[in-house]
């Protein structure tokens, strides 16, 4: 379990991905759309570098498939998934309970 | 059904919270029901803050919805401007303090925090997160006395403040590090009248500026620091990046997932007995490619705050994987879309194309009538649509709606193209502009199968 304030490696392994692989989407995206862009901003750190050249080329050359088992396995690194199973199941139970409709719970949105 | 004399304990009097606390009292109103929020108000939206300042809604009080008294009258127990600071899980109680209030079933809905930039100056006062409807009322007022604003992130929140601002009157500007705006999950094409509709209204748009610092005189802001240059300003408006408050869960040792939000599963359960946790705080699953996803809208927060309710006391509800419509209006454009965009394909990898058209809004001859861009982003095997953006003056929302069931279907590139639709020239056009986007995309496929 999970305790503590830091964030876990889970967390900062998501947030790096992150950053470098929508950046090299960006550069595509620039590529394809670039009057309906600025150069972007980007740090120009040895690790950053090394990342962009060398780590997000060889992840993206991984199958769709293959790459999402490794961010699934690598999102809940304690082997355990919540269960989200109840829809394709067909279990969903829809809010569709008259005893609430109607009812102005005046939430934030 | 809850047993009699439940306790339910909610922590967060955001759209989740306030959402639970009332579906509590609509499914078992015996339970009783205490809700603690740091702030000094429940039930007011938030999204419309950034239109008051912008004044296209007159003032602050018609964004309140419910009165307290209506929750008192209604049996739950609001513990205002109280902050939660301990959870003990073993024990079952929360702590205000020293003082401990227990509970049977405790639901977690502590929200977002914006991120605080870790730069010079960004403790000096005249730096604004909006969020709290008290500190919107207190910036409005100061907003009657300055000239100059910097908006901090092309962010939703930053296109809207910026966009709001600038309506007012002020000198606008808005800084963002990256290519266009709202890049996180919009596409360039998209965005590009976003950006040309600010530009009208006054504002100054800095992209690819990355914000160094803030630099004050007598502890007030007077200037942010940028890659591009230095750009005056009476106040700075903070739209950073939404992130998890997961801090109680976290320190209470409850399971955290890699994108910082509280782990649930789909009947909003955390893996302790009782514990459940909703909206901004918690991660949930994305419908098209089950990874886990978190920070999405009010209306999600909504939702999940009374499936979490309905189970705390009884009931069998799950919250299905989530598809994402979104929509919004920055400057005069409207701009929405469901799922993944192209930039967001690009960045995981999925394998796509794009099938895209314009077409109108009403009847070509119709006053009022508008552009309604509409790309759908598709699996070249099965061509299944995996996702979509749109660019338009009206009709936006209700597209991002229809889409977000349509994917959740399964809808096809081919089941659009001949979908049926509605034509009245005051409100829609003869030709659907989301079937031409996919007749588009069946001519690329025939043209491509044929080569
Ligand atoms: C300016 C603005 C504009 C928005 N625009 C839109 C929009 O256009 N569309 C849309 O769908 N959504 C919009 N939102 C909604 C937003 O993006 C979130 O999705 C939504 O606020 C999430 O609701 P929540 O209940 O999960 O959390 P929050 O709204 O973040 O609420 C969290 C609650 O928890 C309380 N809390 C936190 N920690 C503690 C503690 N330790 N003790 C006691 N209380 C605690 C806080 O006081 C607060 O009441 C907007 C929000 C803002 C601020």
């Amino acid at each position: 379990m999970e305790t503590g304030r830091k964030q876990s490696f889970a967390e900062r392994l998501r947030m790096a991905a992150e950053k470098y692989l929508r950046e090299a989407a960006e550069e595509e995206m620039i590529k394809r759309y670039g009057d309906a862009c600025t150069r972007p901003f980007r740090s120009n750190g040895v690790v950053s570098v090394i990342i962009r050249r060398l780590a997000v080329p060889l992840f993206l050359r991984i199958p769709w498939s293959l790459r999402r088992q490794m961010i699934l396995r690598a999102s809940y690194p304690s082997g355990r998934r919540p269960d989200w199973s109840s829809w394709q199941k067909g279990l969903s139970l829809k809010a569709s309970d008259q005893s609430e409709s109607g009812q102005n719970s005046g939430a934030q949105a | 059904m809850a047993a009699k004399g439940l306790r339910l304990v909610i922590v967060g009097g955001g759209a989740a919270g306030i959402s639970a606390a009332s579906t509590t009292k609509a499914i078992a109103p015996e339970t009783s029901v205490v809700l603690f929020s740091e702030y000094e108000d429940v039930a007011y939206s938030p999204c419309g803050i950034p239109f008051v300042h912008g004044r296209e809604i007159p003032n602050f009080e018609a964004l309140f919805l419910q009165s307290r008294q209506h929750y008192a009258d209604v049996g739950i127990d609001l513990q205002l401007e109280t902050r939660v600071t301990r959870v003990d899980l073993r024990e079952r109680k929360v702590y205000v303090g020293s003082r401990a209030y227990e509970w049977d079933r405790l639901i977690i809905a502590t929200g977002f925090d914006y991120e605080r930039p870790d730069i010079a100056g960004s403790d000096l006062e005249g730096l604004h997160y909006v969020k709290n409807i008290r500190r919107a009322m207190e910036f409005d007022r100061l907003l009657e006395q300055i000239k100059k604003v910097v908006v901090v992130s092309a962010s939703p929140l930053g296109i809207e403040m910026a966009g709001n601002l600038a309506r007012r009157g002020l000198e606008t500007h808005l800084v963002d590090e990256s290519g266009w705006l709202m890049s996180e999950v919009a596409d360039p094409d998209i965005m590009q009248p976003v950006e040309e509709s600010l530009k009208s209204l006054g504002t100054k748009i800095h992209l690819g500026t990355k914000v160094l610092g803030f630099v004050g005189s007598n502890g007030k802001v007077k200037s942010v620091k940028t890659t591009t240059g230095e750009l005056d300003c009476d106040v700075a408006v903070m739209a950073t990046h939404k992130r998890p408050n997961n801090l109680l869960a976290r320190e209470a040792g409850l399971e955290i997932g890699s994108t910082g939000g509280i782990l649930v599963d789909d009947r909003m359960r955390t893996r302790v007995d009782g514990v459940y946790a909703a909206g901004d705080c918690v991660e949930v699953i994305h419908g098209g490619t089950e990874l886990p996803v978190q920070g999405l809208s009010g209306s999600h927060a909504y939702s999940q705050g009374r499936v979490a309710a309905a189970n705390a006391v009884g009931e069998q509800r799950s919250y299905d994987p989530v598809f994402i419509p979104w929509g919004m209006v920055g400057g005069d454009v409207h701009v929405g879309g469901v799922s993944l965009g192209e930039t967001l394909h690009k960045m995981l990898g999925i394998p796509h194309f794009v099938a895209a058209a314009t077409g109108i809004s009403r009847a070509r001859y119709y006053p009022g009538v508008t552009k309604v861009r509409v790309k759908l982003i598709v699996e070249p095997k099965t061509l299944r649509v995996t996702g979509a953006q749109m660019a338009g003056g009206e009709g936006i929302k209700e597209r991002a709606d229809f889409l977000g069931f349509a994917l959740k279907r399964g809808a096809t590139l081919e089941d659009f193209a001949w979908m049926e639709n509605v034509y009245s020239p005051p409100i829609g056009a003869l030709m659907e502009p989301i079937a031409l986007a996919a007749q588009a995309g069946l001519t690329q496929v025939k043209q491509l199968r044929q080569a």
